[in-house]
């Protein structure tokens, strides 16, 4: 990462002034306030937590007027012990700037046109009761995403699941979060981290795997940070192709070839085994399959690994020596995992190598399945990712008629006769024409699904009516039929939940601007218009606010793993920042999974039977009893198999995609905030040293990349990073440089390369990697 | 003896399977998850055809291992993804998706059967190697049986109801 030489201290420093803290040591706390006016002149602060990462950093936010000033971390929260990233510190600008979606647009005459609520609404309803007539709920389909709030997710279930009846809806957690959800399932039968942040305060040694946390979740680097300079560190094992800075820090990194996880860590497992590291007692009474999993990583020697993988033999057995001595693991992945190939089958890799060590369900020994956003949790809760709401089961009836009953539907309206659709396969269906509307909902497809010409082709479609619901005018947006204005994190009030369960209520501080709605009003809008009825003719929707959202949801996940049935807005407004499961045996929330060892695998209870790793093929009922899991944690192995494209004479480079420290997704709040958008405001792509002398190639030299779907330009970074890959940032795209949001000239977002292609049992897509050529454009422009 | 037959009859079948994968999957290049599983399929099961190839030249069967490819071969799967590019715009292409999964599940049935049916007769024989080799392709039968059962769950209620 390059750090900027000017933007102030915490663009400069993005981690903050250390402090440092030993083993079982709480963490030292850390306000970090950033405030535009005198704080005398502060009219109120209003709790929350910040939306830009996954961590939800506690936080209260400075109001003056209607005016968000400023902000400050919270010192008594769990998560962050007052701190801020650069992100968290300065992303609030955003709700202030002047080019906020203030009314609907409707499409006129082939332009978008400003209209009022009643029209665009009255618009979009017309269409849907038109669909419904004609081509029933599956020519319907929504695409939303992980920066809602959880009420606004549970009403958006509702209407998908009872009141249309679609199996189309997923979230953009496809791209970011659903092979942490699938890993954690076939693992341990349900979706649920079993970690907690304070597990780094606790851990004698850290495994971060494709998990650049320096730049995706600054805070807790920090806190990582914290321990690696105090008294009795941690040890330290990094996996990551590239040299991030946790790579600089680890005592061993290994840079393993992208999309060879699978044949690393099985390689890993198996030194386990054969170094008799492995806590036999432990696997004997809390795991099935073990034998089945030695059997397939029997072949995967370091040698055979690291003839795959392109490194040393001997780094990946100094890596497990480190794993093998570990009294208490902490392991985290992130993108590096979940944008692969194998994606699940490698994240299962790492939830075995903490049950073979028997590193689960105690302090400082446990699993971060990262999330990638800051609501992602939420969207998998409800069943807005396409999973059956409160981490139920779509293929168990009982499950199914249990939902039914407190929604008070027949159980067949719920579809459950296949899982829901997920994202990749929506737009196929929209490509095709099956799917003839398609809702939108906080999220830029545009530019954030691989193979963006094809994408804009399927949205640009006249058979495909397209409703967007944002705050900004996106490159999406600009392709829409009807676009509804929503009010954002700060101007309307709500909860979410982090990566380690951590549920925050986040107040409204301000109003909305113009006539930009809360998504759940807009919810309870449309299903109101569309008189949605339960099966005794009431409204299906029975609550109306925010809070009444909330106690619906309790209700519904009362029982379940995801048990919020003792939280309450009045709990959380005195202690904001409680962990799930909390209910009547856990008042006070639950620090981590699987203390007592007993795993969700049950099949009564489980919240799925499993995949076949490497087709996706799914198990029965009658499979998944035969392995009689009984409480049990599941150690699944999976072979490695080489990615669908690889280098060519033609395109001799692997093509990978990842994000940057100052900016988040296509940075439409980032680069509202002046000071993250001057830290990093244009595209560029990253070469590495060796690769560039045989290019002719010289730092900020502008380069062609090009695949087999398309070509950016963009300057170069030339970095010590692997020969032969190429990295390129994906915030970038055309809104800031293009005034109708579609590309006019030269290409420059990262995903007009990307592939369409998805794991085969997470349906993630495959960011990481495409096989490009690079070629040299002109000079870096001297001066 | 008839296990030669029966082990040429599979060798038939294992390769029909093979092709008809590549083929498929070269028809529906737009479904993307059809497109790369078919190839990477077919490729998984290619060393089993190469392997029953030369257990039945032990038995005295001159049997043909599975199509490598070639110039036509690569010209017909060319044409047959660009007509895909085209035919899958239509909403209609649900239809023939299901339509061709549906035939090759009963291809792959056929091979899995194939398997059984050799492997009761290579344990009879007591022919190790035979039998090894039929567990093997038994399994991996067995694999393309159940990815297919589940791809023609998750797309026939669109292809038949939405389309």
């Amino acid at each position: 990462m390059r750090i900027p030489k000017t933007g102030g201290p915490r663009i400069q420093d993005p981690w903050g002034a250390g402090t440092p803290f030993g083993a079982g040591q709480t963490w030292p706390e850390r306000v970090d306030v950033e405030l535009h006016v005198p704080e005398a002149e502060v009219d109120r602060w209003v709790a929350s937590a910040c939306v830009l990462c996954s961590n939800g950093c506690g936080m209260d936010v400075a109001v003056k007027g209607n005016e968000i000033v400023g902000v400050r971390g919270r010192a008594e929260d769990r998560t962050n012990h007052g701190r801020l990233g650069p992100k968290g510190l300065y992303g609030w600008q955003a709700n202030n700037v002047r080019d906020r979606l203030t009314r609907p647009l409707i499409r006129e005459d082939g332009e978008l046109k400003e209209t009022d609520w009643d029209r665009a609404m009255t618009t979009v309803v017309e269409r849907v009761r038109q669909l419904l007539a004609e081509g029933g709920p599956g020519s319907i389909g929504f695409y939303n995403t992980g920066q809602l709030f959880l009420e606004d997710y549970y009403a958006l279930a509702m209407i998908v699941k009872a009141g249309i009846g679609t199996p189309h809806c997923d979230g953009n957690t496809r791209l970011c979060t659903a092979t942490a959800d699938f890993a954690l399932k076939e693992s341990f039968g349900c979706d649920g981290q079993p970690g907690s942040y304070e597990d780094v305060d606790h851990c004698d040694t850290l495994l971060l795997i494709g998990h650049n946390v320096a730049e995706t979740q600054t805070v807790l680097w920090a806190r990582m940070l914290d321990r690696l300079e105090g008294p009795n560190p941690p040890k330290l094992v990094v996996i990551d192709p590239r040299k991030t800075v946790p790579a600089a820090r680890a005592d061993v990194h290994l840079a393993p070839k992208t999309g060879t996880n699978v044949a690393l860590l099985n390689a890993i497992i198996r030194e386990l085994i054969t170094t008799d590291a492995v806590d036999r007692a432990f696997v004997g009474a809390n795991t099935v399959g073990f034998e089945e999993l030695e059997a397939t990583v029997k072949p995967y020697t370091p040698e055979h690994a690291a003839g795959i993988c392109g490194i040393d033999a001997e780094d990946i057995r100094a890596a497990a020596r480190v794993l093998g001595q570990a009294r208490a693991l902490l392991s985290t992945a992130l993108q590096g995992v979940y944008q692969s190939h194998q994606a699940t089958a490698a994240a299962i890799q790492v939830n075995n190598i903490n049950l073979l060590r028997g590193m689960i369900g105690r302090r400082g020994a446990g699993i971060l399945q990262m999330n990638g956003q800051p609501t992602s949790q939420n969207t998998r809760e409800t069943g807005c990712d396409g999973d059956l709401t409160g981490f139920r089961n779509w293929e168990n009836e009982a499950h199914v008629e249990d939902l039914a009953r407190m929604w008070n539907v027949d159980p067949d309206q719920i579809p459950h006769w296949q899982p829901s659709t997920h994202a990749m396969q929506i737009f196929r269906y929209a490509e095709e024409g099956s799917i003839k509307f398609l809702w939108i909902i906080g999220t830029n497809p545009a530019v954030s699904l691989p193979d963006l010409g094809r994408i804009r082709r399927i949205l640009s479609q006249q058979r495909v009516f397209v409703v967007v619901q944002d705050a900004f005018y996106t490159e999406t947006a600009a392709l829409a039929d009807v676009v509804l204005p929503g009010a954002i994190w700060g101007e309307k009030t709500g909860t979410f939940t982090n990566t380690d369960r951590t549920v925050h209520l986040s107040e409204k501080a301000i109003e909305p601007p113009g006539q930009a709605r809360p998504d759940l009003d807009i919810f309870l809008d449309f299903a109101k218009r569309m008189d949605f009825r339960d099966k005794d003719g009431n409204p299906l929707i029975p609550f109306a606010d925010p809070e009444g959202a909330f106690k619906a949801w309790k209700r519904v996940s009362k029982g379940r793993p995801c048990d919020y049935s003792g939280l309450s807005y009045a709990k959380l407004r005195e202690r904001n920042g409680i962990q799930w499961p909390c209910d009547d045996d856990h008042p006070e929330g639950t620090e981590r999974l699987y203390t007592d060892l007993v795993f969700p695998t049950d099949p009564d209870y489980c919240e799925e039977y499993g995949h076949d790793l490497l087709t996706g093929a799914t198990k029965t009922d009658v499979e998944y009893k035969a392995m009689n899991p009984a409480g049990r944690a599941f150690l699944k192995g999976a072979e490695f198999l080489p990615a669908r494209e690889m280098p060519s004479d033609k395109r001799p480079f692997q093509y990978t995609t990842g994000r940057n420290v100052y900016h988040f997704h296509t940075r439409t709040k980032t680069a509202r905030a002046r000071e993250l958008h001057d830290a990093e405001p244009t595209m560029w792509v990253e070469v590495s040293k060796s690769d560039a002398e045989g290019l002719g190639l010289a730092d900020g030299d502008v380069v062609r990349v090009e695949s087999e779907r398309g070509a950016i330009t963009a300057p170069v970074r030339l970095t010590d990073g692997r020969p032969g890959v190429v990295f390129a940032p994906f915030h970038y795209g055309y809104w800031d440089v293009d005034d109708d949001a579609i590309p006019d000239g030269d290409l420059r977002a990262a995903n007009e390369l990307t592939m369409t292609i998805w794991d085969p049992v997470s349906k993630q897509p495959e960011f990481k990697n495409a096989a490009v050529s690079v070629t040299k454009v002109r000079s870096a422009e001297v001066g | 003896m008839e296990l030669p037959r029966a082990l040429e009859h599979l060798a038939e079948v294992h390769g029909e399977l093979i092709e008809d994968l590549r083929a498929v999957g070269d028809r529906h290049r737009p479904d993307a998850d059809v497109f790369h599983m078919t190839h990477a399929l077919a490729e998984r099961l290619i060393p089993l055809g190469v392997a029953l190839a030369s257990n039945a030249e032990r038995y005295g069967r001159d049997v043909q291992g599975p199509s490598e490819g070639g110039a036509w071969s690569d010209a017909v799967a060319r044409v047959r993804r660009r007509m895909a590019d085209v035919a899958g715009k239509s909403p209609k292409s649900g239809l023939l998706l299901i339509w061709d999964l549906r035939h090759l599940y009963l291809e792959a049935q056929e091979d899995l059967i194939g398997w059984t049916i050799v492997g009761q007769a290579a344990k009879a024989r007591r022919d190790k190697d035979l039998r090894a080799l039929t567990d093997l392709g038994y399994h991996e039968a067995e694999r393309v049986v159940k990815w297919l059962t589940t791809m023609l769950k998750t797309t026939s209620a669109q292809a038949l109801t939405s389309g």
